[in-house]
Protein backbone atom coordinates (compact mmCIF):
# COMPACT_ATOMS: atom_id res chain seq x y z
CA UNK A 1 0.00 0.00 0.00
CA UNK A 2 2.88 2.25 0.89
CA UNK A 3 4.53 1.86 -2.68
CA UNK A 4 1.45 2.34 -4.10
CA UNK A 5 1.01 5.86 -2.52
CA UNK A 6 4.78 6.16 -3.46
CA UNK A 7 3.55 5.28 -7.13
CA UNK A 8 0.60 8.26 -7.18
CA UNK A 9 2.83 10.68 -5.42
CA UNK A 10 5.99 10.84 -7.75
CA UNK A 11 5.30 13.34 -10.55
CA UNK A 12 4.52 12.13 -13.84
CA UNK A 13 7.64 13.10 -16.14
CA UNK A 14 6.43 15.84 -18.50
CA UNK A 15 8.30 17.03 -21.82
CA UNK A 16 7.68 20.63 -23.14
CA UNK A 17 8.04 20.90 -26.99
CA UNK A 18 7.65 24.95 -28.72
CA UNK A 19 7.67 25.74 -31.96
CA UNK A 20 11.03 27.48 -33.30
CA UNK A 21 8.52 30.72 -34.25
CA UNK A 22 7.86 30.84 -30.83
CA UNK A 23 10.72 30.27 -28.60
CA UNK A 24 12.99 32.80 -27.84
CA UNK A 25 15.88 33.97 -30.73
CA UNK A 26 19.07 32.36 -30.11
CA UNK A 27 22.44 34.01 -30.70
CA UNK A 28 23.70 32.64 -34.31
CA UNK A 29 26.99 32.71 -36.01
CA UNK A 30 27.29 36.35 -37.24
CA UNK A 31 29.05 36.86 -40.58
CA UNK A 32 28.85 40.37 -40.44
CA UNK A 33 30.98 40.66 -36.92
CA UNK A 34 33.96 38.87 -39.54
CA UNK A 35 33.32 40.62 -42.53
CA UNK A 36 34.67 38.82 -45.50
CA UNK A 37 36.30 35.82 -45.76
CA UNK A 38 39.76 35.70 -46.29
CA UNK A 39 40.74 33.44 -49.69
CA UNK A 40 43.94 32.33 -51.01
CA UNK A 41 44.95 33.62 -54.66
CA UNK A 42 44.55 30.23 -55.59
CA UNK A 43 40.84 29.79 -54.59
CA UNK A 44 40.07 33.39 -55.64
CA UNK A 45 41.63 32.57 -59.07
CA UNK A 46 39.51 29.24 -59.08
CA UNK A 47 36.48 31.26 -58.71
CA UNK A 48 37.12 33.42 -61.09
CA UNK A 49 37.87 30.87 -63.54
CA UNK A 50 34.58 29.11 -62.32
CA UNK A 51 32.86 32.27 -63.56
CA UNK A 52 34.08 32.34 -67.02
CA UNK A 53 33.52 28.71 -66.80
CA UNK A 54 29.55 29.44 -66.25
CA UNK A 55 29.29 32.10 -68.72
CA UNK A 56 30.60 30.33 -71.69
CA UNK A 57 28.25 27.28 -70.57
CA UNK A 58 25.41 29.62 -70.75
CA UNK A 59 26.21 30.28 -74.04
CA UNK A 60 26.57 26.98 -75.18
CA UNK A 61 23.14 25.82 -73.56
CA UNK A 62 21.23 29.21 -75.51
CA UNK A 63 23.59 27.93 -78.54
CA UNK A 64 21.69 24.67 -78.71
CA UNK A 65 18.30 25.52 -77.95
CA UNK A 66 18.10 28.00 -80.11
CA UNK A 67 19.98 25.89 -82.89
CA UNK A 68 17.64 23.09 -82.01
CA UNK A 69 14.59 25.33 -83.01
CA UNK A 70 16.01 26.81 -86.40
CA UNK A 71 16.45 30.16 -85.33
CA UNK A 72 20.55 29.75 -85.75
CA UNK B 1 -1.79 12.85 -17.75
CA UNK B 2 -3.26 14.44 -20.91
CA UNK B 3 -0.97 16.85 -23.22
CA UNK B 4 -1.64 20.51 -21.86
CA UNK B 5 -1.53 23.35 -23.91
CA UNK B 6 0.66 26.40 -22.79
CA UNK B 7 1.29 29.76 -24.12
CA UNK B 8 4.61 29.16 -24.48
CA UNK B 9 4.34 25.92 -26.05
CA UNK B 10 2.99 21.86 -25.37
CA UNK B 11 3.64 19.88 -22.72
CA UNK B 12 3.91 16.22 -23.40
CA UNK B 13 3.92 13.06 -20.65
CA UNK B 14 6.47 10.70 -22.48
CA UNK B 15 9.75 10.87 -24.77
CA UNK B 16 7.95 9.46 -28.03
CA UNK B 17 5.65 12.07 -27.70
CA UNK B 18 8.21 14.95 -27.29
CA UNK B 19 10.15 13.23 -30.17
CA UNK B 20 7.62 13.09 -32.21
CA UNK B 21 6.11 16.34 -31.44
CA UNK B 22 9.69 17.64 -31.63
CA UNK B 23 9.66 16.54 -34.97
CA UNK B 24 6.62 17.60 -36.24
CA UNK B 25 7.56 21.37 -35.27
CA UNK B 26 10.36 21.13 -37.13
CA UNK B 27 9.82 19.43 -40.02
CA UNK B 28 8.84 21.21 -43.23
CA UNK B 29 11.64 22.98 -44.82
CA UNK B 30 12.99 19.49 -45.97
CA UNK B 31 9.57 18.17 -47.03
CA UNK B 32 8.54 20.79 -48.90
CA UNK B 33 12.52 21.73 -50.84
CA UNK B 34 11.96 18.29 -51.94
CA UNK B 35 8.41 17.40 -53.23
CA UNK B 36 8.62 21.08 -54.40
CA UNK B 37 11.96 19.94 -56.98
CA UNK B 38 9.63 17.35 -58.67
CA UNK B 39 8.20 20.28 -60.23
CA UNK B 40 6.67 21.06 -64.18
CA UNK B 41 10.21 20.13 -65.44
CA UNK B 42 10.85 17.35 -63.33
CA UNK B 43 7.44 15.82 -64.65
CA UNK B 44 8.57 16.38 -68.24
CA UNK B 45 12.09 15.14 -67.75
CA UNK B 46 11.19 11.89 -65.95
CA UNK B 47 8.41 10.94 -68.26
CA UNK B 48 10.39 11.93 -71.39
CA UNK B 49 13.33 9.56 -69.65
CA UNK B 50 10.47 6.66 -68.97
CA UNK B 51 9.18 7.35 -72.63
CA UNK B 52 12.12 7.38 -74.38
CA UNK B 53 14.31 4.62 -72.54
CA UNK B 54 11.71 2.78 -70.38
CA UNK B 55 13.23 1.91 -66.81
CA UNK B 56 16.90 1.57 -67.68
CA UNK B 57 17.41 5.02 -66.09
CA UNK B 58 15.91 4.49 -62.62
CA UNK B 59 19.56 3.63 -61.29
CA UNK B 60 20.57 7.44 -61.90
CA UNK B 61 17.68 8.31 -59.48
CA UNK B 62 18.90 5.63 -57.09
CA UNK B 63 22.36 7.53 -57.38
CA UNK B 64 20.95 10.92 -56.79
CA UNK B 65 19.04 10.00 -53.25
CA UNK B 66 22.56 10.47 -50.83
CA UNK B 67 23.37 12.69 -53.24
CA UNK B 68 20.27 15.33 -52.68
CA UNK B 69 20.52 14.66 -49.06
CA UNK B 70 24.28 15.35 -48.40
CA UNK B 71 23.75 18.70 -50.49
CA UNK B 72 20.75 19.71 -48.53
CA UNK B 73 21.55 18.70 -45.64
CA UNK B 74 24.81 21.00 -45.51
CA UNK B 75 22.50 23.83 -46.11
CA UNK B 76 19.93 23.33 -43.08
CA UNK B 77 23.26 23.14 -41.11
CA UNK B 78 24.55 26.68 -42.42
CA UNK B 79 20.62 28.13 -41.97
CA UNK B 80 20.60 26.49 -38.42
CA UNK B 81 24.02 27.79 -37.66
CA UNK B 82 23.66 31.10 -38.81
CA UNK B 83 20.11 32.08 -38.93
CA UNK B 84 20.66 33.58 -42.32
CA UNK B 85 19.94 32.46 -45.78
CA UNK B 86 21.96 31.19 -48.37
CA UNK B 87 21.86 34.61 -50.98
CA UNK B 88 22.90 36.32 -47.59
CA UNK B 89 26.02 34.47 -46.64
CA UNK B 90 27.57 34.80 -49.60
CA UNK B 91 27.02 38.31 -49.80
CA UNK B 92 28.37 38.85 -46.35
CA UNK B 93 31.62 36.23 -46.79
CA UNK B 94 32.72 36.45 -50.36
CA UNK B 95 31.70 40.10 -50.81
CA UNK B 96 29.35 42.31 -53.25
CA UNK B 97 30.51 41.30 -56.31
CA UNK B 98 30.12 37.74 -55.79
CA UNK B 99 27.32 38.30 -53.99
CA UNK B 100 25.65 40.19 -57.11
CA UNK B 101 26.14 37.23 -59.73
CA UNK B 102 25.12 34.72 -57.86
CA UNK B 103 21.74 36.43 -57.38
CA UNK B 104 21.93 37.17 -61.28
CA UNK B 105 22.43 32.95 -61.91
CA UNK B 106 19.61 32.72 -59.20
CA UNK B 107 17.32 34.97 -60.86
CA UNK B 108 18.02 33.91 -64.43
CA UNK B 109 17.21 30.16 -63.78
CA UNK B 110 14.79 30.75 -60.78
CA UNK B 111 12.74 33.20 -63.83
CA UNK B 112 12.98 30.33 -66.94
CA UNK B 113 11.71 27.44 -63.82
CA UNK B 114 8.80 29.68 -63.17
CA UNK B 115 8.03 30.02 -67.07
CA UNK B 116 8.15 26.23 -66.82
CA UNK B 117 5.26 25.95 -64.06
CA UNK B 118 2.72 28.21 -65.99
CA UNK B 119 3.52 26.52 -69.07
CA UNK B 120 2.36 23.10 -67.47
CA UNK B 121 -0.74 24.55 -65.59
CA UNK B 122 -1.53 25.96 -69.31
CA UNK B 123 -0.96 23.01 -70.74
CA UNK B 124 -2.75 21.36 -68.64
CA UNK B 125 -5.80 23.21 -68.22
CA UNK B 126 -6.41 23.58 -72.20
CA UNK B 127 -6.49 19.64 -72.07
CA UNK B 128 -9.20 19.67 -68.98
CA UNK B 129 -10.96 22.41 -70.78
CA UNK B 130 -10.28 25.33 -69.45
CA UNK B 131 -8.70 28.28 -71.41
CA UNK B 132 -4.85 28.67 -70.43
CA UNK B 133 -6.13 32.52 -70.18
CA UNK B 134 -8.16 32.24 -67.37
CA UNK B 135 -6.24 29.33 -65.66
CA UNK B 136 -2.85 30.80 -66.16
CA UNK B 137 -3.76 34.53 -64.03
CA UNK B 138 -6.38 32.00 -61.99
CA UNK B 139 -2.60 30.18 -60.77
CA UNK B 140 -1.03 33.25 -60.42
CA UNK B 141 -3.00 35.08 -58.00
CA UNK B 142 -3.67 31.63 -55.95
CA UNK B 143 0.89 31.57 -55.48
CA UNK B 144 0.23 35.41 -54.67
CA UNK B 145 -2.35 34.35 -51.83
CA UNK B 146 -0.80 31.04 -50.74
CA UNK B 147 2.24 33.60 -49.42
CA UNK B 148 -0.16 36.96 -48.88
CA UNK B 149 -0.97 35.43 -45.45
CA UNK B 150 1.74 37.02 -43.00
CA UNK B 151 1.92 33.63 -41.63
CA UNK B 152 4.74 31.27 -41.72
CA UNK B 153 3.03 28.69 -40.40
CA UNK B 154 -0.29 29.06 -42.69
CA UNK B 155 1.72 28.98 -45.90
CA UNK B 156 3.82 25.91 -44.54
CA UNK B 157 0.44 23.75 -43.57
CA UNK B 158 -0.83 24.69 -47.13
CA UNK B 159 2.28 23.90 -49.00
CA UNK B 160 2.94 20.54 -47.16
CA UNK B 161 -1.14 19.67 -48.05
CA UNK B 162 0.23 20.03 -51.71
CA UNK B 163 3.09 18.05 -51.07
CA UNK B 164 0.84 15.53 -50.01
CA UNK B 165 -1.39 15.99 -52.89
CA UNK B 166 1.51 14.68 -54.83
CA UNK B 167 1.56 11.14 -53.28
CA UNK B 168 -0.92 10.63 -56.28
CA UNK B 169 1.96 9.91 -58.56
CA UNK B 170 2.49 6.43 -56.70
CA UNK B 171 -0.77 5.89 -57.55
CA UNK B 172 -0.71 6.46 -61.44
CA UNK B 173 2.39 4.92 -61.29
CA UNK B 174 0.47 1.57 -60.01
CA UNK B 175 -2.06 1.69 -62.82
CA UNK B 176 0.51 1.73 -65.44
CA UNK B 177 1.29 -2.21 -64.02
CA UNK B 178 4.99 -1.89 -64.89
CA UNK B 179 6.83 -5.20 -64.37
CA UNK B 180 7.76 -5.08 -60.57
CA UNK B 181 11.39 -7.53 -61.29
CA UNK B 182 12.45 -5.52 -64.00
CA UNK B 183 12.00 -2.14 -62.01
CA UNK B 184 13.98 -3.31 -59.21
CA UNK B 185 16.54 -4.72 -61.49
CA UNK B 186 17.31 -1.44 -63.51
CA UNK B 187 16.96 0.30 -59.93
CA UNK B 188 19.70 -1.36 -59.02
CA UNK B 189 21.70 -2.28 -61.73
CA UNK B 190 23.11 0.65 -63.86
CA UNK B 191 22.88 0.08 -67.77
CA UNK B 192 23.26 1.84 -70.64
CA UNK B 193 19.78 1.99 -72.84
CA UNK B 194 19.57 0.19 -76.27
CA UNK B 195 20.80 2.97 -79.20
CA UNK B 196 24.41 2.98 -76.85
CA UNK B 197 25.65 6.57 -75.24
CA UNK B 198 24.16 9.48 -77.28
CA UNK B 199 24.05 13.01 -77.29
CA UNK B 200 20.18 13.06 -76.46
CA UNK B 201 21.43 10.45 -73.64
CA UNK B 202 23.51 12.58 -72.21
CA UNK B 203 21.31 15.83 -72.21
CA UNK B 204 18.75 13.92 -70.76
CA UNK B 205 20.96 12.71 -67.58
CA UNK B 206 21.97 16.02 -66.90
CA UNK B 207 18.75 17.23 -67.40
CA UNK B 208 18.07 14.15 -64.28
CA UNK B 209 20.67 15.35 -62.57
CA UNK B 210 19.50 19.36 -62.78
CA UNK B 211 16.00 18.91 -62.25
CA UNK B 212 16.92 16.40 -59.10
CA UNK B 213 19.30 18.88 -57.25
CA UNK B 214 18.78 22.44 -58.28
CA UNK B 215 20.40 25.39 -57.34
CA UNK B 216 17.43 26.94 -56.24
CA UNK B 217 16.86 24.29 -53.77
CA UNK B 218 19.90 25.64 -51.96
CA UNK B 219 18.53 29.01 -51.54
CA UNK B 220 15.66 27.68 -50.78
CA UNK B 221 15.65 25.66 -48.09
CA UNK B 222 18.30 27.77 -46.37
CA UNK B 223 16.39 30.83 -46.20
CA UNK B 224 13.07 28.75 -45.04
CA UNK B 225 15.11 27.27 -41.94
CA UNK B 226 16.17 30.91 -41.17
CA UNK B 227 12.90 32.26 -41.39
CA UNK B 228 11.58 29.50 -39.10
CA UNK B 229 14.05 30.57 -36.93
CA UNK B 230 15.10 26.87 -36.45
CA UNK B 231 17.07 26.67 -33.41
CA UNK B 232 20.93 24.90 -32.69
CA UNK B 233 18.66 21.38 -31.16
CA UNK B 234 16.56 21.78 -33.99
CA UNK B 235 19.09 20.37 -36.32
CA UNK B 236 18.33 16.30 -35.71
CA UNK B 237 14.93 16.77 -36.81
CA UNK B 238 16.12 18.51 -39.74
CA UNK B 239 18.18 16.01 -40.92
CA UNK B 240 15.28 13.73 -40.62
CA UNK B 241 12.88 16.13 -42.33
CA UNK B 242 15.88 16.37 -45.05
CA UNK B 243 16.47 12.41 -45.36
CA UNK B 244 12.42 12.28 -45.50
CA UNK B 245 12.24 14.57 -48.50
CA UNK B 246 15.27 12.90 -50.32
CA UNK B 247 13.36 9.87 -50.18
CA UNK B 248 10.03 11.37 -51.42
CA UNK B 249 11.86 13.08 -54.27
CA UNK B 250 13.31 10.04 -55.50
CA UNK B 251 10.59 8.40 -55.18
CA UNK B 252 7.85 10.66 -56.96
CA UNK B 253 10.84 10.62 -59.86
CA UNK B 254 11.04 6.59 -59.94
CA UNK B 255 6.76 7.42 -60.45
CA UNK B 256 7.05 9.23 -62.98
CA UNK B 257 9.65 7.88 -65.13
CA UNK B 258 7.20 4.83 -64.63
CA UNK B 259 4.12 6.40 -66.07
CA UNK B 260 6.34 7.69 -68.70
CA UNK B 261 7.35 4.04 -69.17
CA UNK B 262 4.19 2.98 -69.69
CA UNK B 263 4.33 4.95 -73.46
CA UNK B 264 7.51 3.42 -73.91
CA UNK B 265 5.93 -0.36 -73.58
CA UNK B 266 3.14 0.87 -76.09
CA UNK B 267 5.69 1.98 -78.50
CA UNK B 268 3.49 5.70 -78.60
CA UNK B 269 5.25 8.75 -78.99
CA UNK B 270 6.24 11.36 -76.69
CA UNK B 271 6.02 15.39 -76.93
CA UNK B 272 4.75 16.46 -73.41
CA UNK B 273 3.21 15.42 -70.05
CA UNK B 274 -0.06 16.68 -71.36
CA UNK B 275 0.32 14.91 -74.51
CA UNK B 276 1.59 11.43 -72.71
CA UNK B 277 -1.96 11.83 -70.05
CA UNK B 278 -3.91 11.89 -73.38
CA UNK B 279 -1.69 9.07 -74.81
CA UNK B 280 -2.23 7.01 -71.99
CA UNK B 281 -5.95 7.40 -71.51
CA UNK B 282 -7.15 3.94 -73.27
CA UNK B 283 -4.64 2.57 -71.00
CA UNK B 284 -5.19 4.24 -67.95
CA UNK B 285 -9.09 5.30 -67.79
CA UNK B 286 -10.37 8.73 -68.10
CA UNK B 287 -9.36 8.72 -64.01
CA UNK B 288 -5.69 8.72 -64.61
CA UNK B 289 -5.63 11.01 -67.59
CA UNK B 290 -7.23 13.53 -65.51
CA UNK B 291 -5.39 13.21 -62.66
CA UNK B 292 -1.76 13.51 -64.53
CA UNK B 293 -2.69 16.65 -65.79
CA UNK B 294 -4.40 17.38 -62.49
CA UNK B 295 -0.98 16.60 -60.66
CA UNK B 296 0.82 18.55 -63.64
CA UNK B 297 -0.90 21.53 -62.14
CA UNK B 298 -0.02 20.46 -58.19
CA UNK B 299 3.27 19.71 -59.09
CA UNK B 300 3.44 23.48 -60.91
CA UNK B 301 2.11 25.56 -58.17
CA UNK B 302 4.02 23.99 -55.69
CA UNK B 303 7.40 24.22 -57.82
CA UNK B 304 6.07 28.21 -58.55
CA UNK B 305 5.78 29.44 -54.65
CA UNK B 306 8.99 27.44 -53.87
CA UNK B 307 11.16 28.88 -56.72
CA UNK B 308 9.35 32.49 -56.43
CA UNK B 309 10.27 32.49 -52.73
CA UNK B 310 13.36 31.45 -53.05
CA UNK B 311 14.45 34.81 -55.64
CA UNK B 312 11.99 37.11 -53.35
CA UNK B 313 14.16 35.65 -49.97
CA UNK B 314 17.31 36.06 -51.71
CA UNK B 315 16.95 39.47 -53.33
CA UNK B 316 15.14 40.48 -49.74
CA UNK B 317 18.88 39.36 -48.37
CA UNK B 318 21.01 41.22 -50.37
CA UNK B 319 19.13 44.21 -50.36
CA UNK B 320 18.54 43.97 -46.88
CA UNK B 321 14.79 43.83 -47.38
CA UNK B 322 12.61 42.71 -44.77
CA UNK B 323 12.09 39.57 -45.83
CA UNK B 324 9.96 36.64 -43.97
CA UNK B 325 6.69 35.03 -44.39
CA UNK B 326 5.97 36.14 -41.00
CA UNK B 327 5.47 39.83 -41.92
CA UNK B 328 2.28 41.19 -43.60
CA UNK B 329 2.42 42.60 -46.78
CA UNK B 330 2.82 45.98 -45.43
CA UNK B 331 5.45 45.20 -43.16
CA UNK B 332 8.18 43.74 -45.90
CA UNK B 333 6.75 44.93 -49.38
CA UNK B 334 9.99 44.75 -51.36
CA UNK B 335 9.77 41.15 -50.60
CA UNK B 336 6.36 40.40 -51.43
CA UNK B 337 6.50 42.60 -54.40
CA UNK B 338 9.52 40.96 -56.11
CA UNK B 339 7.76 37.34 -55.24
CA UNK B 340 4.64 38.93 -56.98
CA UNK B 341 6.71 40.44 -60.21
CA UNK B 342 8.49 37.40 -60.59
CA UNK B 343 5.00 35.05 -60.70
CA UNK B 344 2.93 37.77 -62.75
CA UNK B 345 5.91 38.12 -65.50
CA UNK B 346 6.51 34.54 -66.01
CA UNK B 347 2.80 34.03 -66.01
CA UNK B 348 2.54 36.77 -68.59
CA UNK B 349 5.54 35.01 -70.96
CA UNK B 350 3.45 31.88 -71.01
CA UNK B 351 0.41 33.38 -72.78
CA UNK B 352 2.45 34.77 -75.50
CA UNK B 353 1.54 32.59 -78.40
CA UNK B 354 3.91 30.18 -80.08
CA UNK B 355 6.26 29.28 -77.00
CA UNK B 356 8.28 26.50 -77.92
CA UNK B 357 7.67 25.48 -74.00
CA UNK B 358 8.88 21.95 -74.65
CA UNK B 359 12.49 23.12 -75.38
CA UNK B 360 12.83 25.43 -72.51
CA UNK B 361 11.27 22.65 -69.90
CA UNK B 362 14.56 20.60 -70.68
CA UNK B 363 16.82 23.31 -71.12
CA UNK B 364 16.16 24.89 -67.79
CA UNK B 365 17.17 21.69 -66.37
CA UNK B 366 20.45 21.77 -68.21
CA UNK B 367 21.16 25.28 -67.14
CA UNK B 368 20.25 24.14 -63.81
CA UNK B 369 22.64 20.86 -64.15
CA UNK B 370 25.52 23.21 -65.72
CA UNK B 371 25.17 25.74 -62.33
CA UNK B 372 25.29 23.49 -59.53
CA UNK B 373 28.74 22.73 -59.02
CA UNK B 374 29.38 26.44 -58.50
CA UNK B 375 26.96 26.98 -56.44
CA UNK B 376 27.72 24.04 -53.96
CA UNK B 377 31.55 25.24 -54.62
CA UNK B 378 30.06 28.68 -52.19
CA UNK B 379 28.42 25.96 -50.49
CA UNK B 380 31.40 24.01 -49.40
CA UNK B 381 33.59 26.68 -48.84
CA UNK B 382 30.96 28.53 -46.46
CA UNK B 383 30.49 25.13 -44.48
CA UNK B 384 34.75 24.91 -44.36
CA UNK B 385 34.44 28.10 -42.70
CA UNK B 386 35.69 26.93 -39.22
CA UNK B 387 36.20 31.16 -38.50
CA UNK B 388 32.23 31.63 -38.43
CA UNK B 389 30.99 28.38 -37.60
CA UNK B 390 33.10 26.50 -35.06
CA UNK B 391 33.86 23.25 -34.78
CA UNK B 392 29.92 22.31 -34.22
CA UNK B 393 28.76 22.90 -37.68
CA UNK B 394 31.89 22.82 -40.17
CA UNK B 395 32.35 19.69 -42.54
CA UNK B 396 33.56 16.78 -41.35
CA UNK B 397 36.28 15.15 -43.24
CA UNK B 398 34.15 12.61 -45.11
CA UNK B 399 31.56 15.69 -45.80
CA UNK B 400 33.90 17.06 -47.80
CA UNK B 401 34.72 13.94 -49.79
CA UNK B 402 31.40 12.96 -50.67
CA UNK B 403 30.84 16.66 -51.68
CA UNK B 404 33.66 17.10 -53.72
CA UNK B 405 33.71 14.03 -55.62
CA UNK B 406 29.85 15.81 -56.12
CA UNK B 407 31.07 18.40 -57.56
CA UNK B 408 33.57 16.53 -59.95
CA UNK B 409 31.21 13.93 -61.32
CA UNK B 410 28.51 17.68 -61.87
CA UNK B 411 31.63 19.01 -63.43
CA UNK B 412 32.48 16.21 -65.60
CA UNK B 413 29.15 16.04 -66.97
CA UNK B 414 28.78 19.27 -68.28
CA UNK B 415 31.87 19.01 -69.75
CA UNK B 416 30.49 16.67 -71.64
CA UNK B 417 27.47 18.77 -72.32
CA UNK B 418 29.81 21.33 -73.64
CA UNK B 419 31.64 18.67 -75.55
CA UNK B 420 28.64 17.18 -77.23
CA UNK B 421 27.88 20.81 -78.55
CA UNK B 422 30.74 21.87 -80.06
CA UNK B 423 31.86 18.27 -81.35
CA UNK B 424 28.96 16.09 -82.13
CA UNK B 425 30.62 13.67 -84.09
CA UNK B 426 32.43 12.74 -80.67
CA UNK B 427 29.59 11.07 -79.62
CA UNK B 428 28.63 8.94 -82.46
CA UNK B 429 25.16 6.29 -81.42
CA UNK B 430 26.51 2.62 -80.68
CA UNK B 431 25.04 -0.51 -80.81
CA UNK B 432 24.02 -2.42 -78.06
Amino acid sequence: MTSFDATLDRPLPCYRVIHPLDDTPELKCDPDRLGRMALRPVVKWSLLALRSYLIVMILLVGYRVFGSLGVL
Amino acid sequence: MPPATKPDGRTVGSRWSHRLLSFLVVAGPGLIVMVADNDAGAISTYTQAGAQYGTKLLWVLLLLLPVTYFIQEMVARLGIATGRGHAAMIYRRFGKWWGRFSLFDLLLVNFLTLVTEFAAVALAADRLGLSPLIAVPLAAAALVGLVGTGSYRRWERMTLVLCGLDLAWFILAAMTTPDASTVIHDLVVPSVPAGGITPDLVFLVIAIVGTTIAPWQLFFQQSCVADKRLRFSDLKWARIDTFLGACMVVGLGLAMMLVGNALHQAGLDYTDPAQMAEALAPSIGHVGRTLILLMMVNCAILGATAVSLSSAWAWGEVACWSHSLQMRMSEAPGFYASYAACVALAAGLVLIPGAPLQEIIVSVQVLAGIMLPSAIIFLQLLLNDRELLGEAFVNKPWNNVVNWTVIAVLFALSLVLAAQVLAPELFPATTP
